[in-house]
Order: C-alpha cells, then sequence, then structure tokens
C-alpha cells in the first residue's frame, strides 16, 4: 500500500508542476502575441488608453505608469505576477479594477457551463455505450447521424432552434435571460445565482434560475456531445474484445456485471481526459449562446468587450478563461489517476 | 466412462468484409471425465478458436454449427442465460495473453473473490467475505504464489507473466469446474517458468480430477501433459488418440512430419527435418484434403475429395490412406 | 507518394485478396460506392465549384472596377440598397429564401458570401499544415529541447477554447478579413503540429531514414521525401474534415460580428442580424445557419469516410 500511495504523491506533484507551467506558458503566448501586435510601448499605452483622443503627454503618463518601456521580462514577471494575485489592472472602459467586472460574469458562466459538461459527457457516454452495444445495428448508425448533424450545426442553430421549439412554439420554457427579471435576485452570497438562491431559500429564484438554464445547457450538450460518443464507442469496442472481459463472461459474470463493473470502468478512461476539452469546448459555446439567450455572463461581457474594443477586459477574459481550462484538464488528469492505476507509474 | 464433453461435427465461421471464412471444420471429438488432451496446431490452425467455440465466447462476428455436449446439454443452441450458468462452474478457460488476462483497474484479490462469490452464489451457500478470502489465500498457496496475502492487494500490472498466469489458474480452481481449457497458456513465459507452471496444472489436474484441455502449438509439452493428443491443421481434426500410441506410431502424414522435426539428439544428425511449404491461409485453402499440397504420399484422391475420419484401432485419423471413407458434408 | 498509391489501390493484406478475387481497388471506386461518401462529395462538389465560378466573378469585377459582374448569376443583387417595400418578406418563389431587414435577397446573398467562407477555409487549414507540419516534423525529427517546448506550446493551445483565443486575436490585429485568418491559422496549427511530430516519431525508426542518408540523400530531402509524404496520408483525412470544422468557426466568429466588412455578407452574421428578428421573420437567421450545417455536413460525411477508408476500417 504505501508504494502505490507514494507513486500518487510523486504523480500529483509532477502533475501541479506541469499545470502551472502550462499556465505560465499561456500568459506566455498571450503576452508574446499582444508584443508582435502591438510593439512599442506607444501601441500598448494607446491601447490602454482606450479613447480615441489622446495626448502625447498621456501616452507617456500610461507608459510610466504601467511601465510599459521596461525590459520585456521585467514586463512579463510583472505580468504573470498580477494575473496569479489577480490584479487585471484597470479597465479601460469602466475605469474600475477589471478584477471586480470578472467576479460578477465569472460565476454566471461557470454555473451552467459546469452543467453544460457534465450533460455533454453523460449524453456521450450513454449514446457511445449503446452505440458500441449495437454496433453495426440501425442504433449505431442513428446515433452517429445524429451526432454527426450535432457536430456540424453551428452553435447559434442549435440555440435558435431550441428558442423557437420549446420557447415560441410550445411555449415551455423562457427565451431569454438568467432568470425571471421581475423577481429580485438573492443577496450575492458565493455569486453562483443556484447557490446563492439555495443559501436564502428563494426557491422561486431558484426554480426560475433553472427553468432559464435548461435551453443553453442544452444547446451547449447536444452540440458538443458527439466528440464524447466517438470515443466512448470505439473505447468501449476495444475493450470488449479485450481478454478480460472474456474472463469475465469465463468467470460466469452476468452480462450485466460485465459491462458495468468491467466494460465500463475501463471504457470510460480516456473520457476522462475527454471531459477536460469537453469543458473548453463548452466555454467556447457559452459565448455564443449567451449572446442568443441574452444569458449576462463572462461570454455575454466578452462579446461587449469586443464590440466596444475594451482591450484590457478582452486580455483579462481570455486569460481566465485559459486558467479555469488549465485547472479542468489538471482535474481530469488526477482523476485518470484515481481510476488507472497504471498512471501512476509515469 | 461417460464423456464429460462431446464435440459432433463443430464448424465455425467468422464474418469478413470479404465473405464467410471458414476457421473450423466438422470437428468430431469425446473429451472423457478426468483426462487431459492436448490440442496440438500451429498458429492459425484454428485452436484458439475452437476454445472460445466451446466456450461461446466467439467474436460477434463468429457463427457456429454442429453440436458441443456438455453433461447432456447441447451448448451451442443454448441460449446466452444458461450458458452463463455453465461458464465458470462448468468450463473455464485460461487464456494465452497473461498481461491481457486479468481486469486493470482492479485489485488482484478482489478478482478473485469475485469469482468465489460466483461460485457460492451458484451453489446457494451465502457469501462469507471471511471464509472466502481464507479459500483465495489457500489456492493462491496451492499454486504455488509466494506470499499470497501480499498478491491479493496488488493490480495486475504489478505482477509478472509467471504470476498472473498462476492467479488465473487460481481463479479457475476456485470456480471449481469440470472442464478447465488453457490456451497456450505457457507460450507467454520463460520457459524455466513454463515447466513449473506445467508441472502445477498436472499436479491440479490430478488432484481434482476434471478435464483438462490443454492448446498448444508444442509437441513436447503435449507430452508431458497429455493423455491423449489431437492434432489440428487448417482447421480440421487430423488426428486423435491416445498420446502414447500417436507419439510412437503416428498414422497421419502431418503428425509424422511434426515428430520428424524434433531434433534427435544424435550425433548423426546432419539437417533438421522440417515440413516443406507453409500451412494454408483460410482465405485461399486448398481443394481436397488441406494437407495435400504438403505431403509426401498424397496421391490425386487426396488433391480433389477432402478425407471424412476415420477409425483406426481406436485412432480417429483424416487420411485416404488409411481407407476410402469420404468426408460427408450435409450440402 | 503513397497518397496517390493509395489512390490508385493497393493496400497490402485486404488487397491481396480483393484483387484475387477480381474487385476493383480504387479508394476512389469505394468512396464512391458508399452512399456517405457520395453524399458528402456532392454536397463539397457544389459548394466549391460555385464558390471558385463566384469568386472568379467576383475578381473579375474587382478588376474590371464593375462589381455588377460579381452578382451576374444570381438572381438579385445581394449588396442593393436598402428598400422598404421588399424588406423582411417570407420565403417565396421570387425570393426563395426571404428577404432580410434591408429587402436584399437572402438567398442571393448566401450565393454571393460562399467563396469568402472556402477561401478561408482552404487558407486556415493550408496555412495550419504548412506551419505545423514544419515545426512537428523539425520536433519530432530532432528531439531534444525543441521537442519538449513544441509540446509544451501545443498543449497550451490544445486545451484553450480556440474561439475565444481567436475573438481576442482577431480584435486585437484589427478589423477586417485578413486578421480572422491570420488568427485562425495561430489557433489551427498545433492540431497538425502534434499530428506531424506523432508521424515523423513513427517514421523516424522506420529505416529508410538510415539508408538515404547512407546513400548520402541530404538531410532535407529525407524529411520531406519520406517523412512528411508519408506522414500526409493520414493527415489528409483529417484535413478533409478539418474544412468543415474552419468553416464552422468562421461563421461562428462572423456571428459575433468579428472580421466582416458590411455590406459584404457574411453567412455567420447573417444569422446574428436575423436573430433581432426572430422568431417572427425566421428565415432571416434560419436560412444562413442551415447553409453553414449543410456545407460543413458535406466535409464531414467525405471527411469520416475518407478516413475509414485510408485507416483500412472497410467493416465498421
Amino acid at each position: 500500500m504505501k508504494a502505490v500511495e507514494s507513486n500518487f504523491l510523486f504523480f500529483l506533484i509532477r502533475r501541479v508542476v506541469n499545470a502551472f507551467i502550462t499556465l505560465i506558458l499561456l500568459i506566455l503566448i498571450v503576452f508574446v502575441l499582444i508584443h508582435v501586435i502591438l510593439p512599442t510601448p506607444q501601441a500598448m499605452a494607446k491601447v490602454y488608453i482606450g479613447g480615441a483622443h489622446y495626448t502625447t503627454a498621456a501616452l507617456n503618463a500610461v507608459i510610466a505608469r504601467y511601465g510599459l518601456d521596461q525590459p520585456l521580462y521585467v514586463q512579463f514577471m510583472s505580468y504573470v505576477y498580477n494575473a496569479l494575485t489577480g490584479n487585471f489592472g484597470m479597465d479601460s472602459l469602466y475605469r474600475v479594477p477589471e478584477m471586480q467586472l470578472l467576479d460578477k460574469f465569472i460565476p454566471i458562466t461557470l454555473e451552467f457551463v459546469l452543467i453544460a459538461t457534465v450533460l455533454q459527457v453523460f449524453l456521450g457516454v450513454l449514446t457511445g455505450g449503446l452505440a458500441a452495444m449495437w454496433r453495426g445495428g440501425v442504433p449505431d448508425w442513428v446515433i452517429k447521424a445524429l451526432y454527426l448533424v450535432a457536430w456540424a450545426a453551428p452553435v447559434f442553430l442549435l440555440a435558435t432552434l431550441m428558442q423557437f421549439v420549446f420557447a415560441y412554439d410550445l411555449k415551455v420554457l423562457p427565451a431569454l435571460n438568467l432568470a425571471n427579471p421581475t423577481l429580485t435576485p438573492p443577496k450575492a452570497i458565493t455569486g453562483y445565482p443556484l447557490i446563492d438562491a439555495a443559501l436564502s431559500g428563494d426557491w422561486p429564484y431558484f426554480d426560475s434560475v433553472l427553468k432559464h438554464m435548461v435551453l443553453p445547457v442544452f444547446s451547449i450538450a447536444i452540440a458538443g456531445f458527439g466528440l464524447t460518443t466517438r470515443m466512448m464507442r470505439s473505447s468501449s469496442v476495444e475493450v470488449f474484445d479485450k481478454d478480460y472481459v472474456k474472463l469475465a463472461y469465463m468467470k460466469g459474470m452476468s452480462n450485466r456485471r460485465v459491462l458495468f463493473g468491467t466494460v465500463f470502468r475501463n471504457a470510460m478512461i480516456p473520457i476522462i481526459t475527454l471531459t477536460a476539452i469537453q469543458f473548453g469546448f463548452a466555454v467556447a459555446g457559452a459565448v455564443v449562446i449567451e449572446d442568443v439567450f441574452l444569458y449576462k455572463g463572462m461570454g455575454f461581457f466578452l462579446y461587449q468587450s469586443v464590440t466596444n474594443l475594451d482591450y484590457v477586459a478582452i486580455l483579462s477574459t481570455t486569460i481566465i478563461i485559459g486558467i479555469s481550462v488549465i485547472v479542468a484538464n489538471f482535474v481530469a488528469d488526477l482523476l485518470y489517476a484515481v481510476v488507472d492505476p497504471r498512471v501512476r507509474l509515469e | 466412462m461417460t464423456a464429460s464433453l462431446s464435440i459432433r461435427d463443430l464448424t465455425v465461421y467468422y464474418k469478413t468484409p470479404l465473405g464467410l471464412v471458414q476457421v473450423l471444420d466438422g470437428l468430431t471429438a469425446d473429451f472423457e471425465q478426468g483426462e487431459t488432451v492436448a490440442v496440438v496446431g500451429e498458429s492459425g490452425s484454428g485452436k484458439s478458436t475452437m476454445g472460445f467455440a466451446i466456450t461461446r465466447l466467439l467474436p460477434p462476428t463468429g457463427v457456429v454449427e454442429g453440436s458441443i455436449l456438455f453433461e447432456g446439454q447441447d451448448l451451442v443452441s443454448m441460449p446466452q442465460k444458461k450458458l452463463r450458468d455453465v461458464r465458470g462452474t462448468g468450463i473455464f478457460m485460461v487464456m494465452q495473453d497473461p498481461f491481457s488476462s486479468l481486469n486493470p483497474v482492479k485489485k488482484v484479490g478482489l478478482q478473485l473473490l469475485e469469482a468465489v462469490q460466483i461460485r457460492m452464489e451458484r451453489r446457494g451457500e451465502h457469501f462469507d467475505y471471511g471464509s472466502a478470502s481464507k479459500e483465495v489465500l489457500k489456492r493462491l498457496y496451492d499454486v504455488k504464489l509466494p506470499d499470497p496475502a501480499i498478491i491479493m492487494t496488488k493490480y495486475p500490472y504489478q505482477l509478472s507473466g509467471g504470476q498472473i498466469q498462476r492467479v488465473v489458474i487460481a481463479m479457475g480452481l476456485l470456480l471449481e469446474p469440470k472442464i478447465i481449457i488453457a490456451d497456450e497458456p505457457t507460450s507467454a513465459l520463460d520457459v524455466s517458468i513454463q515447466a513449473q507452471v506445467i508441472a502445477l496444472l498436472k499436479e491440479l489436474q490430478q488432484q481434482y480430477g476434471m478435464t483438462l484441455i490443454f492448446i498448444t502449438h508444442d509437441l513436447a509439452v503435449a507430452n508431458v501433459v497429455s493423455d491423449k493428443v489431437l492434432i489440428l491443421y487448417a482447421g480440421r481434426l487430423m488426428e486423435f488418440g491416445d498420446k502414447r500410441g500417436i507419439i510412437q506410431k503416428p498414422m497421419h502424414p502431418y503428425t509424422q512430419g511434426l515428430l520428424k522435426s524434433f531434433p534427435s539428439g544424435s550425433y548423426r544428425e546432419k539437417e533438421l527435418y522440417s515440413l516443406p511449404g507453409m500451412p494454408p491461409s483460410f482465405f485461399s485453402l486448398p481443394v481436397g484434403c488441406k494437407f495435400s499440397d504438403r505431403c509426401p504420399y498424397a496421391f490425386d484422391r487426396c488433391f480433389k475429395e477432402e478425407p471424412g475420419i476415420l477409425d483406426v484401432e481406436g485412432r480417429a485419423v483424416r487420411c485416404f490412406l488409411y481407407g476410402g471413407a469420404r468426408k460427408n458434408r450435409v450440402a | 507518394m503513397n497518397i496517390l498509391k493509395k489512390a490508385l489501390g493497393f493496400r497490402d493484406d485486404v488487397d491481396a485478396v480483393r484483387s484475387a478475387k477480381g474487385e476493383n481497388l480504387s479508394t476512389w471506386y469505394y468512396l464512391l460506392h458508399k452512399k456517405q461518401a457520395v453524399v458528402g462529395i456532392a454536397i463539397i462538389a457544389m459548394f466549391l465549384v460555385w464558390s471558385t465560378v463566384e469568386g472568379i466573378m467576383q475578381l473579375l469585377g474587382g478588376y474590371a472596377r464593375d462589381p455588377s459582374l460579381g452578382w451576374l448569376l444570381l438572381p438579385h443583387n445581394p449588396i442593393s440598397s436598402p428598400s422598404l417595400t421588399t424588406s423582411l418578406l417570407p420565403p417565396s418563389l421570387r425570393y426563395p429564401m426571404g428577404t432580410n431587414f434591408e429587402g436584399q435577397d437572402i438567398f442571393s446573398r448566401l450565393l454571393y458570401a460562399a467563396p469568402k467562407d472556402a477561401f478561408a477555409a482552404f487558407v486556415v487549414v493550408l496555412s495550419a499544415v504548412a506551419l505545423g507540419s514544419i515545426l512537428g516534423i523539425v520536433a519530432g525529427y530532432y528531439g531534444g529541447w525543441m521537442d519538449e517546448i513544441l509540446m509544451r506550446i501545443t498543449d497550451a493551445f490544445l486545451a484553450f477554447p480556440g474561439l475565444v483565443l481567436a475573438i481576442a486575436l482577431s480584435v486585437l490585429i484589427g478589423p477586417g478579413f485578413s486578421s480572422v485568418l491570420i488568427a485562425l491559422t495561430v489557433i489551427w496549427w498545433p492540431v497538425y503540429a502534434r499530428l506531424f511530430r506523432g508521424q515523423t516519431l513513427t517514421l523516424k525508426y522506420r529505416g529508410f531514414v538510415e539508408i538515404s542518408r547512407l546513400f548520402g540523400v541530404s538531410e532535407a530531402k529525407v524529411l520531406f521525401r519520406h517523412i512528411f509524404m508519408n506522414a500526409l496520408d493520414p493527415v489528409i483525412a483529417y484535413m478533409a474534415l478539418d474544412f468543415g470544422t474552419v468553416i464552422l468557426t468562421y461563421s461562428t466568429l462572423a456571428f459575433l460580428g468579428i472580421g466582416i466588412q458590411p455590406p459584404y455578407p457574411e453567412w455567420g452574421s447573417m444569422a446574428s442580424n436575423g436573430l433581432s428578428f426572430f422568431p417572427s421573420a425566421w428565415w432571416y437567421t434560419f436560412f444562413p445557419s442551415l447553409t453553414i450545417l449543410l456545407v460543413v455536413i458535406g466535409f464531414i460525411l467525405f471527411g469520416d469516410s475518407f478516413q475509414d477508408v485510408i485507416s483500412g476500417r472497410v467493416i465498421d
């Protein structure tokens, strides 16, 4: 037992270091790209000022203030430090600390993106498993047709379709917004609407948020589940042919036991890594979804920033999203090691 | 003695994108309770297919025809649910590649306990973790694994090939089956370990009186292990009978060729004999006797018709040299 | 070389038997007989042929300073001046997909915008392959710290949702079509770098590298002829699929208003504009979205079948 535990510890440490390096690298890439596009301190300063009118004096002031003429590596280090401590500078437009704005929007998006990711994976595992069980048969290619169409459809098409059918036509679900605008939101304790509502016991609001979340979440999930279906199917088929599955049957285990205890457990292992990728996909989808459904989260914020050319906001949002995806990958890596003991050796 | 396993005209096809490929044809043999039969064949002779056909674990592309009678019931026509009851406590199979035989994500001990649980359930006994663990430990000890208690806590990837094979054998013992099929259990192991595992199997078989079907490509191993030998070539039974008889006086030209290939150990031997040619691919089998293109005694009829299985002096042989029986196929 | 060989036949074991059976081995034969592939090829052909023709017309119009050449082949002028009388008309014989707010025929606008998507797809994928192959092959071949760095960079890129980075980059670089293309290429190359690196690692030890070097062939030639050409095989199948994905991403960016230049129509931005009139004038957002769906499906169907053939997954 001890040997296994220390293996795991080393693995953990290695993964943390890895994630950290990737994080720094991500910031580096963004940093490099920024400086390629805006090579001089003056260009950068113009961006910071954000308005159309500026004087040379104002430019110089900004350069001095933000240290834009310092050597690049110094700038980079301070940028990294700032990013990690949550200091993203002042927003060019609203003149408040960027973090304040981000704090408002991040939880809203995170909430439904996480749910969307779970749903995506669930749908994918279900359909992939079914397709594998009946491979070659009708369910197999029906599922394939479904997820190909779902994958090919732009997210906004799915979103508008769902809006049309469920909100405007059948009128069973609300079309827009986070929650019913006539309801007053509960006290913002965590910033996460569902959690706050639950904590405050504000069940009508909770209910409203939930209902408003259905269409956005399903739009993203349907657009993206195909990736998991594909992987699950091929993984299941591969596992099914393995000797240890035959051995399981050979022992006399029932079909159900073999499927869930052996096949599934092994087939799902690669899905764990895929979940992190699905998370990234859901985040990307969120940008579009929030536009269609007028859901005021990070995507909406990003979109506004793009329209208003709020560069500080754009960069900060990008980095935040990058961080969240790296964290998701890290969690996936850990889970993978928990589930598959062979990995701990690496 | 009543046969514990009777195979009659077993034929196995695989569905491939190029059509149906016949791999086993007209296999007919009786296996008595308590005896060890070595099924000898080269790679690609269909011997693994035979093992999987008996346990009905062929991939979905496999089609089985004929009959396999086990304890009076036909396994080929049996529905999956009943088959489940046969597997494990009726028939068990040890597979060739130890490294893919065990579930990689579960501890070895757990997998063995599962086997005990299944056996107990079938016999209507109540599963007791304590006594089951004791049994597992005892069996691990029986298969000569050092430190059984520690082995139980390990994952398959932490064990060597030889250890895994023993674990699987232990699993078989825990299930107490009537028949154990061992598919080349030693091919993936070092020679020294091979000898140990073979000796172990022999010992256990004698101790518990089960029928052992030992699949191998190595006649020498077959000689050590078995009471009877079944020679398989191109998916067909070529010779089947008492081991001593076959080794001393082989009837089928293929068997003769196999035995000739063994180094005689004498100084005067200049060249090692090897059978000319190669075994055929199942996609392009020769017409007539499948061994005809390599047989030194082949004559006219051999190339046109396929011989049926003849009973000659208590041995089953598929060769026109011993008589004119034509292979009967239901058209 | 191998792609050509594959296109004309030759895939060892299965082929040996098939040729023995007298069956036609050509990849194209196989593809043309698979329903899925045929549909895909049909859609792609229509899309590409039209885009090329229309694209040429538009280019000619640009040279001749006569933009009307661009809509010579179209039922209506796609960038006609706004007109109230024809605004937001539902689909009819005259306007098969209805009209938009400015009274312009949506069908004509979709046709007019097609060449841009085709162009974007080709430029981005080919650039990504060019860049990715060089970096990937060099990293895979020489290994060492170059390889490590490449792996880390691609890791960082691959985890990141490309769309978000594309948005940020496009905005930073500036408005316009070319900035979108650059942004997309930047986020697209890591996948190909990974693919080529993986292939290089496998091919590196295949022996023909050493043999060529023994014969004194220059390193660059070795890299190109042997490694690149061989690595290309599986990558080509992926590329077929990828064209569709680029179109999807490009349209989504257009939907968010990035890279568009009014009054030139874009499928994505048309869908976005149509949203304001949804659900009453539903055709305004639906038809552009459906067009995107259709074209992308075409690439997916073809790419999927192509992948099956190349990898020999003939049964499944």
